[in-house]
């Protein structure tokens, strides 16, 4: 952690103290800036609070809360999210045991701000089931340290890990995808397309870096337009053009048919999740490419030529030398550009879904709870920034895991 | 070779580009059924516009484009289902074609994709609180069904205020939402006022408490919804009054594609229908006996039966004969449509537009034959 929160954590009196005068009142400009910032921090919060226990009304998302998880998902089908929810958790618990120690201050963090989440989920079957997902996540956790301890070698574990991840994914849309994806709304909606856009569009991101790099004419001047030009386009454009502009040039009955799923992609057969996540996708893929183009700059020219003097394939200079520094140099922007991307998926009410916060506006057009506005967007944000802090707080670790800016 | 592995991905690039590309290819053909009229319906199966009926029951399902956003006329419930007036005149118009109001897929529209989705075929009717103007009429390649509810700018006030006619806010600084046509019609109605832009409803809400206008204005069915929410801190509902005058016309009904005559006459007349049916006395619950003993030749045609052994009355709109039947059923007439979802949001009927012609209304209905 930072030097800065290191005293705190072996607090004495005394040395609490002489830490505050060091850092904070050190000059006599210090002390008016410390005690101004307090101020404005002591009433931003006593605002927040006082709105938050006393003035606000949070019938309207104990009432709605379903909506804001799963949007119009069917209640006899809800089932399959908590499925989904169980592999998420019993899979982040292990992968998070097999790669570091645990993480003490964040999981606390994170406790605490579920606890709001808990309040609003009222209901013993909801609470029992949520209770259930957590303790799967500790269990699974323990079970991979205790491995780690027994074995000093795992990587077959981590690869298994890692590709049972990518499988996982496949699962999740198969078992959620039973139901119609018109129905799809909420969180769920939000970390599907966030989720689907991560994984589809980093691959695109790195073709597309590697082939504004190429040496060959053609592919290099294609990708640059594309790059160019999709980030010249504002996202909401392009999810409008992916919404109404697409279907009109493509007939009916087309869909892309790939390893047993098929996907409709025409007007009728509204899938509109579907032409949403084509639209983010696309976006993302042209920011990816530009921040691991980066990357592949960062690689020094004479790792490759050193590596060819060795007589190793291109592919193998490829997968071993340069993409794994350059994507590892890259990372903080990367995670920057997922988290960005998860909240981007917010535009796609545009074409017609109700994500997390089309749902915000929804709830607050039922009659009992018109200008309730403050309380379901407080809520919405506190959702939005749970998932991104843990995203934020998953790269940090990665980041001391593989030693960048290390080495 | 230094440029082999950038070939390689290259190659991969293409690969995938050229996976998409069979995915979406052909679409020469696909663009065809446009006929040159820029209004192409976009399910180009055979090449006519006339065809949203066909297509509607081929795929078992209407496809709905509504607003989700809006008290009393279309949002969601807590239970998740779609829920209002505009609502139930999409299930009306499932339960005409399929005899079944559940039928029907909702899609919640912006006000900048609304018209866009019917163009472009995603959606077979729009029934989203979408104003009849000329130019949309003309120009935009819909076409507009009967008005099934006129709305209207209006002014709320503080009810203490003793403010009884607009012309008191003359030169009154008004509150007002930006960029709304409602802008507009303030500025023509009240050309010496001063406008308060404000970007949504809740920061209105709060400068009107502080005092910062005299007036609120925009259409009435908004400013009800407003009043019937306003906060027992600031008096509640009792303590706005929303002025009688109406300074802006917002015919609302629903909107089908241009050149679909056959489909527009379903929607129209399913419309048209549930008002007739009030206008006949015909409710939910009594309709099995008008079913057993239609009262006149009109009820009998509108019901698809038999008057005192004569011929059943065929529409020819290419359904059921007894199409209003199922309606009925549904959802009822235009009158209990009305008390299930804008009474509770506060708006009178009585003495409205919204009245049936015989109340002194604007609801009137061609004859039924």
């Amino acid at each position: 952690m930072t030097v800065l929160s290191r005293p705190a954590a072996t607090i004495t009196l005394r040395t609490a103290r002489r830490w505050a005068y060091e850092n904070l009142f050190s000059s006599p400009a210090n002390s008016v800036l410390t005690v101004l910032t307090l101020l404005v921090i002591g009433v931003a919060l006593f605002g927040v609070l006082r709105f938050a226990f006393f003035s606000a009304e949070w019938e309207v998302i104990v009432v709605n809360r379903r909506q804001f998880f799963v949007g119009r998902y069917p209640v006899e089908e809800v089932f399959r999210a908590w499925i989904v929810v169980f592999m998420i958790s019993g899979m982040a618990g292990l992968s998070l045991g097999l790669w570091s120690k645990p993480g003490v201050r964040t999981a606390a963090a994170l406790g605490i701000l579920l606890i709001p989440v808990f309040l609003f989920i009222r209901g013993g079957e909801v609470a029992a089931l949520t209770a259930g997902a957590v303790g799967l996540f500790v269990l699974s956790h323990v079970a991979a340290r205790a491995v780690v301890e027994w074995r000093e070698n795992v990587d077959l574990l981590r690869t298994l890990t890692i590709v049972s991840w990518l499988i996982a994914f496949l699962v999740a849309m198969f078992i959620l995808g039973e139901v119609p994806r018109l129905l799809w709304g909420g969180l769920l909606l939000t970390m599907i397309l966030a989720v689907a856009g991560i994984v589809l569009s980093f691959p695109l991101g790195i073709l597309l870096a590697l082939g504004r790099a190429s040496t060959f004419p053609v592919v290099r001047i294609f990708c640059v337009g594309y790059i160019e030009i999709i980030r010249g386009v504002p996202l909401i454009t392009l999810l409008f053009m992916a919404q109404f502009i697409l279907p009109l040039m493509i007939e009916p009955e087309r869909s892309i048919s790939a390893l047993g799923f098929s996907v409709p992609i025409t007007g009728y057969e509204m899938d509109n999740v579907v032409r949403a996540l084509a639209a983010v996708t696309l976006f993302s893929a042209a920011y990816l490419a530009e921040v691991i183009r980066g990357g592949l700059q960062a690689v020094p020219r004479g790792q490759v030529e050193a590596a060819k003097a060795l007589g190793l394939s291109t592919t193998t200079i490829l997968a071993l030398i340069v993409l794994p520094q350059a994507l590892r140099a890259v990372i903080p922007s990367l995670v920057g550009q997922f988290i960005s991307l998860f909240k981007d998926t917010s535009l796609v009410a545009i074409a017609g879904l109700t994500d997390l916060l089309g749902v915000t506006r929804t709830v607050t057009a039922q009659q009992a709870f018109i200008g309730k506005q403050a309380e379901v967007l407080l809520f919405a944000a506190l959702l939005y920034w749970i998932v991104a802090f843990s995203m934020s707080r998953a790269s940090q670790r990665l980041e001391r895991i593989l030693g960048v800016g290390e080495r | 070779m230094k440029k082999n592995w950038l070939l390689i991905a290259v190659g991969l690039l293409v690969a995938v580009l050229a996976i998409a590309a069979v995915a979406c290819g052909d679409d020469d053909d696909g663009n065809g059924n446009g006929d040159g009229n820029g209004n192409g319906n976009g399910n180009g199966t055979t090449g006519t516009h006339e065809q949203t009926l066909a297509d509607v029951l081929a795929r078992g399902r209407l496809v709905c484009g509504v607003n989700n956003g809006v008290p009393g006329f279309g949002f969601v419930d807590a239970d998740g289902n779609f829920s209002g007036f505009d609502i139930d005149f999409c299930r009306a118009i499932a339960a005409a074609v399929f005899g079944d109001p559940t039928l029907v897929d909702f899609i919640p529209l912006t006000a900048q994709a609304r018209l866009t989705a019917l163009q472009t075929g995603q959606i077979d009717v729009l029934i989203r609180n979408t104003t009849w103007t000329l130019s949309r009429d003309v120009s935009s390649g819909l076409s507009f069904a009967t008005t099934t509810y006129y709305d209207g700018q209006g002014m709320m006030v503080l009810a203490d205020s003793g403010i009884t006619s607009v012309d008191e806010l003359a030169d009154s600084p008004i509150c007002v939402l930006q960029g709304t046509t409602t802008e507009q019609n303030l500025a023509t109605r009240l050309p010496d006022s001063e406008p308060v832009g404000f970007e949504d409803n809740e920061t209105l809400q709060v400068a009107f408490i502080e005092g910062r206008c005299d007036g609120w204005t925009s259409d009435k069915s908004q400013l009800a919804g407003r009043r019937s929410a306003f906060p027992e801190s600031e008096g509640g509902p009792d303590a706005l009054v929303i002025l009688t005058e109406t300074f802006s016309k917002e015919p609302l009904g629903p909107l089908t594609r241009d050149g679909d005559n056959p489909w527009f006459d379903i929607v129209n007349w399913v419309a048209l229908g549930i008002i007739l049916a009030e206008e006949k006395g015909i409710t939910s619950e009594n309709l099995a006996d008008h079913v057993a003993s239609p009262g006149d030749v009109e009820t009998a045609s509108l019901l698809g039966v038999s008057f005192e052994g004569g011929d059943i009355f065929d529409s020819g709109l290419g359904i059921d004969t007894d199409f209003m039947q199922a309606v009925i059923a549904a959802v009822g007439n235009y009158g209990e449509i009305y008390e299930r979802n804008v009474t509770p949001i506060g708006i009178v009927r009585e003495g409205t537009e919204n009245a049936l012609a015989a109340d002194g209304g604007l609801l009137f209905v061609p004859p039924w034959k």
